[in-house]
């Protein structure tokens, strides 16, 4: 658990450092997704600065934000896959982004830190949207 | 926006599910996947121990990986193509 802690914390680090908005929208085991705000012009530098401790494919970000369809950065280390969820045009996501709110949690090496999730209705909406394979 | 990880799962026991999760806060929800992460990586290495007894570290983290990513991410992440090591 500490493994995933340090690859999330990392993560959150730089999302938080290019001062992009974004939020953790963790729904099912074995997943963890966050969606995010992202520019064409800020993608690189995150790419960027979470290299060498990830692999982030900048071409497959920037495909990502055109074509509004998740991309994924793997902690190198640890192998662990977060997928991310650009909002561009999507009503959900940005209704998530809207209203994110700020929580803590008692997750060893993750206590100190506070980090921006998903409302749990938006959650629950998008875990129901999922299962009804409906478009957004 | 996930996979079809219910495509298996009844109806009636994904109402469950939703509701489950419903009831949760953010959370208690993502301690859920960091502890379920961490009870599938414990099997995944476990069982990976038990096919190879003498794979070294860089071997048992591999052949975890694999479990976890694709073919064409493992070879373009790590170099290393599972149908190369049966």
């Amino acid at each position: 658990m500490r493994d995933l802690s340090v690859a999330f914390k990392a993560l959150l680090g730089a999302l938080n450092r290019f001062e992009i908005p974004f939020a953790v929208v963790s729904l099912v085991a074995g997943d963890i997704d966050l969606v995010a705000e992202l520019r064409s012009e800020t993608v690189e530098e995150l790419c960027g600065a979470l290299k060498p401790d990830f692999y982030a494919d900048v071409g497959q970000a920037r495909d990502a934000i055109l074509t509004g369809r998740a991309f994924n950065v793997i902690h190198l280390t640890t192998a662990y896959k977060f997928d991310i969820f650009p909002a561009g045009q999507d009503r959900l996501i940005r209704s998530q982004l809207a209203r994110r709110h700020y929580t803590i949690t008692s997750i060893g090496g993750l206590e100190n830190i506070t980090f921006p999730v998903a409302s749990p209705g938006d959650t629950v909406d998008l875990l129901q949207r999922a299962v009804k394979n409906e478009p957004s | 926006m996930p996979g079809r990880w219910f495509a298996d799962t009844s109806p009636e026991a994904l109402r469950v599910f939703i509701d489950l999760h419903r009831k949760m806060t953010p959370g208690q929800r993502l301690a859920h996947v960091f502890e379920m992460n961490e009870f599938q990586e414990g099997l995944q290495r476990w069982s990976v121990c038990s096919m190879y007894p003498d794979a070294d570290e860089r071997e048992i983290f591999l052949r975890v990986a694999a479990r976890r990513l694709d073919r064409e991410t493992m070879i373009k992440v790590y170099g290393w193509d599972p149908l190369l090591h049966p």
